[in-house]
């Protein structure tokens, strides 16, 4: 097993690092504001996104758990669980940056718009999925119970958009965006996807260490049956 | 609060989101290089 | 297909015939309803209440006790090896989902059939509008959340059950189904509303896509 980050892990997350100061430097410096919200509007740029990489979190939580159930190896388990772990982290995020937007551009933290709604009811859906996991014992049923919800939360998705949007939309907002603007909307979204993508690996990779070392552990000691590694779930 | 502080606020929080659970991931597997090579066992 | 339904049949006929002689879980989960309506009556106070708030009222009570029924049909399994029997018999895996599925939905409507008037009874909301209406969502609604609910019963049943642990996985799921069920009931009690076509859609949506995803889940997970 190698043990220090390989080369190819650090360039990988110095260009993520250069790609950031990029981005926030072109957003600073470069993007114009926009006329009617002001400066606020550029919470824009991190918050798209954000939400796009949640997204595909939450479809690699889709694939692994499919993956599990049809091979039964923790291997998937574990991949569903990085990207769950990064699909909130992501979601909290876009909730955070979401209410932001409302609060400065509307005066409230809250409102039960579609767009607020939608983030919400997403963050629940793979809160849920990580709490499941710490309700049930490791190993394969929690990986079954896992699997299925996972499975199950991402058809609900396109549901709970179509109802979300059922909601009343007090405050639509319609921003057009210059050509300026565009340029650093897919310009954020390399820094961004880089970490996210970077996070669910880094995540898989410890938690696939954790597990072989218990391994190891295990079959080094196993005739005594003394357990000499903590025991990592 | 301005507008500008609103979104700087909310910059601090999303980026600050990714990059301490990074922070965080990063210290977790150092501390398991360490215990891996025969380090301190508590 | 006839044998599919009556083999599903004979599953929830026996389910229903262990519930009636026991009469345990009906009484609490109609009781625990009504104390949810009650409490909840007692909180919001008002005198007349909206179509949609009376809905979503309901709604929560419908949650508690669906949970509850659901944990109950597949536990029953759980004594005796009675799981391991079913899964023997020459049976279609996902005969078993259906037959469940119709024991829940024949709780959750016995249920509903205290609750409900209790319902209409406290908030004195209007049903004369168009009482067919509102009775085809709510079922349809009960459908969708069933269809999910029996799945997850069976998911989690086996393992060391921790207690809301059901509920806590059903919820999230099934956010659209209040959401779409309570933006339909508020137009009944309006007169001149016109029909809100997506609302429906997002519920038969719902109830075609979790039957049929559950129905076909049920066979990967269930063990005895």
């Amino acid at each position: 097993m190698s043990k220090q980050p390989t080369l190819l892990v650090r360039a990988y997350w110095a260009a993520a690092v250069l790609a950031l100061a990029a981005a926030i430097a072109v957003v600073l410096f470069y993007t114009p504001d926009e006329v009617t919200m002001g400066p606020v509007q550029k919470i824009f740029y991190l918050h798209l996104p954000m939400a796009i990489n949640t997204f595909f979190a939450c479809l690699l939580v889709f694939v692994a758990s499919i993956g599990y159930l049809w091979q039964r190896s923790l291997w998937w388990d574990d991949l569903a669980a990085a990207g769950a772990k990064v699909a909130v982290l992501l979601s909290s995020g876009v909730l955070a940056t979401g209410m932001i937007w409302a609060r400065s551009a509307w005066g409230q933290w809250w409102t039960w718009s579609p767009r607020l709604t939608f983030s919400l009811m997403l963050w629940l859906l793979y809160v849920v999925y990580l709490v499941v996991r710490t309700s049930v014992e490791s190993g394969q049923r929690r990986a079954v119970v896992s699997a299925v919800y996972g499975i199950t939360a991402f058809l609900d998705v396109p549901l709970v958009w179509l109802s979300a949007r059922l909601m009343e939309d007090i405050h639509p907002s319609s921003v057009t965006l210059s050509g300026q603007m565009r340029v650093t909307l897919t310009l954020w979204f390399l820094p961004v996807t880089l970490m996210a993508a970077g996070l669910v690996l880094a995540r898989f990779n410890l938690t696939r260490r954790i597990r072989e070392r218990g391994l190891t552990m295990e079959r080094r000691f196993h005739p005594t049956g003394m357990q000499v590694s903590q025991g990592v779930a | 609060m301005s507008s500008a502080h609103y979104a700087i606020t909310a910059y601090v929080i999303g980026l600050g989101l990714m990059i301490c659970y990074g922070l965080v991931l990063w210290r977790q597997s150092r501390a398991m290089h360490r215990r891996s090579r025969g380090g301190d066992r508590r | 297909m006839t044998s599919v339904l009556r083999q599903a049949l004979l599953i929830a006929v026996k389910d229903l015939r262990i519930e009636s002689r026991s009469r345990q879980t009906l009484g609490l989960v109609v009781v625990l309803g009504i104390l949810i309506v009650t409490v909840l009556g007692l909180g919001l106070g008002s005198q007349h209440m909206s179509g949609s708030a009376a809905t979503a009222v309901l709604w929560v009570a419908y949650l508690f006790s669906g949970v509850l029924c659901f944990e109950k049909t597949m536990t029953v399994e759980r004594q005796d090896g009675a799981m391991a029997g079913l899964l023997l018999a020459p049976l279609d895996r996902g005969v078993i989902y259906l037959g469940k599925l119709l024991s829940n939905l024949a709780l959750m409507l016995a249920v509903a059939a205290v609750i409900t008037p209790v319902g209409v009874l406290f908030f004195g909301f209007d049903l004369s509008a168009a009482p067919l209406a509102f009775f085809a969502i709510l079922g349809m609604s009960m459908l969708g959340f069933a269809a999910v609910g029996t799945l997850f019963a069976a998911v989690v049943s086996s393992s060391r059950l921790q207690g809301g642990l059901l509920a806590m996985v059903v919820f999230p799921i099934t956010l659209p189904l209040v959401i779409a069920s309570t933006q339909l009931t508020a137009r009944l009690s309006q007169e001149g509303q016109s029909w809100n076509g997506s609302a429906f859609a997002v519920l038969l949506a719902f109830d075609v896509i979790f039957l049929v995803a559950s129905w076909l889940a049920f066979e990967w997970v269930i063990e005895p």
